[in-house]
């Protein structure tokens, strides 16, 4: 029986330094309302790099009796539209905080001291834009190399994922209750 | 190669206020179709289904074969009105059952004819007088009464009589006076009217001269080789007198149709205890024929429930209503008689077979409740009897829409076959296949030999069962196996039981009056039949062509189901609207409008209407409202009659008018709530004769004017 912080994951041939498979454990904790804690680790033997997050339409759609309100594309919109208007009245009324009605959508923080990022579709929403997170760490094969964006081997990162919902002026704009599912993807 | 992980995101909305209107409640759907007696309040009743209830004197078919032995046929000896006269101590016959009396009556052909029957009048009776209700149809009973009062006997031959498929019936009520003026009425209870000797007729009273002699007027008997032989005493002074006897047919071994006879009891096949003796062929063992003197009767009757020999218990049994006072049991030959122990008590169900009350001849349980009901017994209510014709009186009313059953004591002169019941719901066997009935003769009772015995017959005449097994003593097993379990060589099943052309049948072989030493006597072959014809059927459906739902009830019913709604009776002949391609029409009532006294803009309202529609369906929205037909003529110059549907009460018309089409329309009148049935009017303000004319109506609801109703024009008459 191995123990689960014994799996490697290498290639066959001796020479090659990249993993076949990288995997990253997802571990979560609920820190308040609103917001989960995740801790990504590392198992492999080498360090990764490049890594961020980003979401997609998940294939989990509930538990059988109590399924989705709306098919995953729709919420993966939602999530997206959300975030891509609280990212732009964040931008454009920043002194104004009356404003405030639109502001919500999911935003992601690398802990303890990162800044939140929202989740638009420019940021996070498929692989080629991915929220970049980790920390830069010296490339091991090439001393005047850095590895960006890496977590280093058997060591692990904490993230933050909040959600709020964006608050509507009645008269105009009302969001429902409902639920969504997202899959966030971390690579 | 990324990870992935699964969030759910609950996405509370900002608190809103919004106040429902509740207009649903909750139903329980229809989700099976049952068959009840009774429509309890939650369902929805679909069909009605009633058929003649199984009865067993039209379901079963019995065929006598007791022909066989022609002593054991009573017709010409035991008719009404056949008797045998005798002057001596005594006679002697073959059969067991007799009538003796020495009371004879002038009969309206003016012949000496004996009384068979007594009833026994009250102790003390001054007079008594016999009279008759009577119902339906004239029926003759054998003539005949005499009324001995310092006897306080009336010698008679009436027996009170019903006919539970008619409903016709004759009961004899007979009142008495007696010393001190009261009064009593009472049924006629016929019983023999010279009993056999009993222990109770002899005196027991040791200083009495006649100390050990029978004193009463009797008769013994005792059987011997050639039948049964009778003495008559007659009481203390004996001496030759003048007898009359006849035969009773309860001497025979006959048939009888079940006592139970609803769906509800046991078909229990009755037969007569008779006993009697006849001589058979038998044939020697060189073929040479001798007449056998054999006795036939049946051991096993004496084996029967007795709670008080000859009586039997009979518990919850049903009563047929004669008439307001009268109730008849579904046998003969009660055995009440509270001197005695054998009460009767009453149980009176009404319609939905609840219990009303409970009457008893029992004084002891006068006024004790019944079981854990409500209801307690009344002792005073039954006034009185006729066992023999199975008759009880009452002295308050009685409804025939109630149910009655009983519970007594009754006098058993049959042999009840319980091993088998023919009622069909209790024996599925029991339909549509054939059972002969025999007897052996001269079974013997030790041991456990029965007498009766049955075969099952298919319909091809092969016999498939046998009741005659291992246990016998005199006769052989004729079933499939021996006592264990090994194949029997003198089985009969796979025989046939009759054959024309085969010698090896079981008639042949074992029955009279054919060549063969078993001398088996067959009393019968029985079918309970499925004599149910569709066209004696009452069959309500819902379900089927042309039939519909009240229109009272519709709402009713559509409330316990509203499944029903999507069926022919709720959305019609064609059934509901189905849009092809992908179409969906609404048909919104058009005061959802703001326009219309409702709260929503158009495109707001179309919205919402179409918020859940599926992406690749599309949706009409046809807005509904009230509005009449219109429909009219002109007759006279300058006149337009116009007649509109009428579309509800409180509704206001507002008759629109106008000339030429493109022009507006203009109010001509207002009719105000008319009366239900056509709305009419004259319009004859200014019309132009030849012209055509448009008119609209708008109906006014609740204070809001509706859209335009279609538009109907017409030419005014020009008669230049």
């Amino acid at each position: 029986m191995i123990p689960e912080n014994a799996l490697r994951f290498v290639s066959d041939e001796p020479d090659a330094e990249d993993a076949i498979y990288t995997p990253l454990k997802i571990i979560s904790e609920v820190a308040e309302a609103g917001s989960t804690i995740f801790t990504i680790t590392n198992m492999t033997q080498q360090i990764v790099d490049d890594v961020g997050v980003y979401l997609e339409p998940t294939s989990n759609l509930g538990p059988w009796d109590n399924p989705a309100d709306s098919p995953p594309a729709t919420d993966y919109q939602d999530l997206l539209t959300w975030g891509s208007w609280s990212k732009h009245h964040q931008d454009a009324f920043v002194d104004d905080p009356g404003i405030s009605f639109l502001v919500g959508g999911l935003r992601v923080r690398q802990l303890p001291d990162g800044e939140y990022t929202y989740f638009t579709r420019a940021a996070g929403s498929q692989w080629g834009n991915r929220i970049k997170i980790g920390s830069t760490i010296a490339d091991p094969n090439d001393p005047d190399e850095n590895l960006l964006n890496a977590i280093n081997s058997d060591s692990s990162l904490k993230l933050e994922i909040k959600f709020e919902v964006p608050g509507g002026d009645p008269e105009y704009e009302v969001v429902d209750s409902r639920r969504l599912f997202i899959s966030v993807a971390v690579g | 190669m990324p990870q992935n992980f699964d969030l759910e995101l609950i996405a509370l909305g900002p608190e809103q206020l919004r106040i429902l209107p509740i207009s649903t409640h909750v139903n329980k759907y229809t989700e099976h179709f049952v068959y009840i007696p009774r429509i309890p309040d939650s369902s929805t009743p679909i069909a009605y289904f009633e058929t003649p209830p199984l009865d067993a004197a039209k379901n079963i078919q019995i065929v006598d074969q007791t022909y066989a032995i022609p002593a054991n046929s009573l017709e010409l000896m035991a008719a009404e009105g056949v008797w045998t006269k005798i002057s001596g101590f005594g006679f002697t016959t073959k059969y067991r059952d007799v009538l003796v009396t020495d009371v004879t009556y002038i009969d309206e052909d003016a012949r000496l004819a004996p009384l068979f029957w007594k009833h026994q009048l009250p102790a003390g009776t001054k007079e008594a007088h016999v009279f008759v209700i009577e119902n339906g149809n004239r029926i003759d009973i054998e003539r005949g009464l005499t009324i001995k009062i310092d006897e306080d006997i009336i010698y008679t031959n009436y027996k009170n009589f019903y006919n539970r498929h008619t409903g016709a019936y004759r009961i004899h009520y007979v009142t008495s006076v007696d010393g001190d003026g009261n009064g009593s009425v009472e049924l006629l209870n016929p019983v023999p009217a010279i009993h056999e000797a009993s222990w109770r007729d002899v005196d027991v009273d040791p200083d009495s001269p006649n100390f050990g002699l029978i004193v009463n007027k009797t008769w013994t008997r005792e059987d011997n080789n050639d039948g049964y032989h009778f003495t008559l005493n007659e009481g203390v002074v004996p001496g030759p007198g003048v007898f009359y006897f006849k035969v009773l047919k309860s001497s025979c071994i006959k048939p009888l149709i079940p006592a139970g006879q609803t769906q509800y009891d046991p078909w229990h096949l009755m037969f007569s205890n008779g006993n009697f003796v006849a001589l058979v062929k038998n044939f020697e063992e060189d073929g040479n024929e001798v007449q056998v003197l054999r006795r036939y009767w049946i051991p096993e009757y004496k084996q029967q429930n007795f709670a008080d020999y000859p009586f039997i218990f009979s518990p919850y049994r049903k009563m047929h209503w004669v008439n307001s006072n009268t109730l008849k049991a579904t046998r003969d030959d009660l055995g009440v008689e509270p001197t005695a122990g054998r009460h009767i008590d009453l149980l009176v169900f009404d319609e939905d077979e609840v219990l009303k009350r409970v009457y008893t001849t029992d004084k002891g349980k006068h006024d004790k409740r019944f079981s854990d009901t409500k209801i307690f017994y009344e002792s005073d209510k039954i006034i009185s009897w006729d066992n023999q014709g199975g008759f009880v009186a009452l002295s308050v009313e009685i409804e025939p829409s109630d149910i009655f059953y009983a519970n007594y004591f009754y006098e058993s002169k049959e042999y009840e076959y319980k091993l088998f019941s023919f009622n069909p719901i209790q024996n599925r066997r029991a339909i549509n296949t054939r059972y002969v009935f025999y007897m052996i003769p001269e079974a013997d009772p030790r041991g456990q030999e029965k007498a009766i015995h049955y075969l099952e017959v298919d319909e091809d005449g092969i016999i498939t069962a046998c009741s005659q097994d291992w246990r016998m003593v005199t006769q052989p097993n004729l079933q499939l196996t021996d006592r264990f379990g090994n194949y029997n060589e003198d089985t009969v099943i796979g025989m046939k039981y009759e054959s024309m052309v085969e010698e090896n049948n079981f008639k042949n072989k074992f029955t009279v009056p054919y060549k063969n030493n078993y001398s088996y006597y067959v009393l019968a072959e029985v079918i309970a039949m499925d004599i149910g014809d569709e066209q004696d059927a009452t069959i309500f459906d819902v379900r089927r062509d042309g039939n519909t739902i009240k229109d009272a009830q519709f709402e009713e019913a559509i409330r316990g189901n509203p499944r029903i709604l999507q069926s022919v009776i709720g959305h019609g002949e064609d059934g509901q609207f189905v849009p092809n391609n992908n179409v969906l029409l609404f048909r919104p009532p058009v005061t959802l409008l703001e326009d219309f006294g409702g709260d929503l803009a158009i495109p707001e309202a179309e919205n919402l209407l179409k918020r859940y529609l599926p992406a690749a369906n599309t949706g009409l929205i046809h807005w509904h409202y009230l509005a009449p037909i219109i429909t009219g003529d002109s007759t006279t110059e300058g006149v337009v009659d116009l007649t509109m549907t009428w579309e509800g009460p409180n509704l206001t018309y507002n008759l629109y008018r106008k000339i030429h089409k493109p022009k507006e329309f203009e109010l001509l009148v207002q009719i105000v709530n008319p009366a239900e049935g056509e709305v009419l009017y004259k319009d004859e303000n200014d019309l132009i004769p030849g012209k055509t004319y448009y008119y609209s109506v708008r109906i006014v609801e609740n204070g809001i004017e509706l859209p335009f109703s279609d538009t109907f024009a017409i030419e005014v008459r020009d008669d230049s």
